[in-house]
């Protein structure tokens, strides 16, 4: 067990590229720093994508052993493991969606976020303002909604979201325009629905 | 007042990108992955040693294959030059009823230079109860016409001294020149036309011609 855990600490401190290749000749620790590495971010956004934990799990499966099979793919030298990964979980997710189709259920387990700093008033209207916008990202279309989960919530730069979907720079900031203004202009008018029931 | 924070997209959006940044992957999937890695390595260890008996396998078919081919063709290669002797066998013509005895060298076949040994096979003079003498031919792979014949359709050679002892003869069958049958002794008419004739000869052990037998 202290080995395995010393395993661990060691294999943290190398390079996404070491790790690979030492998962490449077998070493399971290896892989499992990967994933501790990326396997969030692969998670987060597939599950953010499709709303179905069980096809984000599948999928984030998938790409990690994509990346044992598909040896001849990645290259550290022309992109980073994690775009490289989100890129293929953006394929393997599309897939998914092609045969499940667009149905499945919002699964909203997110925390709740305390805050102590506001009033009770502001914290309630903060999560309502949360909601309609988390809303709004599902009800998006899909080229929008990966570019708002890439770019805004994973906070990846124009040039790494571009890598990822495969478009041009210019493609994900119209998209991201795009839908920021979708997003604001929802928020908009849940503020005044929300402002005329308070006068009401 | 209270507008204000929950108005502005970007401070929404950051609540909900720490929202967002609470959701881990699943830790079961990180037992899966690392055993999948290891089992696929062993895996890869293996292929050396399949990819050998692949080989192998492979060399051994193709081989196989190879030898039956070699031998399909050998095959193929001698089946028509034995329907051409047959086919030799059947052109021949029949025995010249003028010929007859007529003193004559007692030179082998083989010393007469314009001759052509068709089959040379071993034979055994043998009496059966009957007191008839019959000839066997050792040779089983191609019967000789003569195999079912007896030794008194062969014509005995004017100067031969008579037949040898059964022990063992030998039968050489060739084609002769009508005219060089005057050679062993046979008398050839001379307005005879010229041509070829299939015969077998008796052959004793010291290698002079016994008997001779027209094929017909």
């Amino acid at each position: 067990m202290f080995e395995r855990l010393i395993g661990r600490q060691r294999s943290g401190e190398k390079s996404d590229a070491e790790l690979h290749e030492a998962a490449l000749k077998g070493s399971g620790d290896a892989m499992a720093a990967l994933y501790r590495r990326h396997g969030g971010l692969v998670y987060r956004f597939t599950l953010r994508m499709s709303r179905d934990s069980s096809i984000a799990e599948e999928v984030t499966q998938e790409v990690f052993l994509a990346l044992l099979s598909q040896l001849d793919c990645f290259d550290s030298q022309k992109a980073a493991l994690s775009t490289w990964l989100c890129g293929i979980a953006r394929r393997q997710l599309w897939k998914h969606l092609g045969r499940f189709g667009d149905a499945a259920a919002a699964e909203d387990d997110a925390a709740e976020a305390e805050s102590t700093e506001d009033s009770p008033v502001t914290w309630v209207l903060r999560q309502e303002a949360v909601a309609t916008v988390r809303d709004g990202l599902d009800e998006l279309p899909l080229p929008l909604k990966e570019v708002i989960v890439l770019c805004e919530l994973e906070e990846m730069t124009y040039e790494q979201a571009a890598m990822v979907l495969a478009v041009p720079i210019g493609t994900v900031r119209s998209r991201l325009h795009r839908a920021k203004a979708r997003l604001a202009e929802l928020l908009r008018g849940n503020l005044v629905n929300a402002g005329g029931e308070k006068k009401c | 007042m209270l507008m204000k924070p929950t108005g502005n997209l970007d401070e929404v959006m950051a609540e909900l990108r720490q929202e967002h940044r609470t959701v881990e992957a699943p830790a079961h999937l990180e037992l899966i992955l690392s055993a999948e890695t290891e089992a696929k390595a062993r895996s890869i260890e293996r292929e050396p040693v399949n990819r050998i008996w692949a080989w192998g396998l492979s060399f051994a078919l193709l081989a196989s294959i190879a030898v039956v081919a070699v031998e399909w063709a050998r095959h193929r290669v001698h089946a028509p030059e034995g329907r051409q002797v047959q086919a030799e066998e059947h052109v021949a013509p029949a025995p010249d009823p003028t010929l007859g005895s007529k003193a004559a060298d007692t030179r082998s076949p083989k010393q007469a230079g314009e001759l052509t040994v068709v089959r040379h096979t071993h034979a055994r003079v043998v009496n059966d109860d009957a007191g008839r003498t019959e000839l066997n031919v050792s040779n089983s792979q191609e019967p000789l016409a003569s195999e079912e014949a007896s030794l008194g359709d062969f014509v005995a050679l004017p100067a031969s001294e008579g037949l040898p002892p059964v022990s063992a003869i030998s039968l050489v069958r060739m084609r002769i020149e009508q005219s060089a049958l005057q050679q062993y002794g046979l008398e050839v008419p001379a307005e005879a036309a010229p041509r070829t004739l299939l015969a077998e000869f008796v052959v004793g052990e010291d290698g002079l011609p016994r008997a001779i037998r027209i094929i017909p």
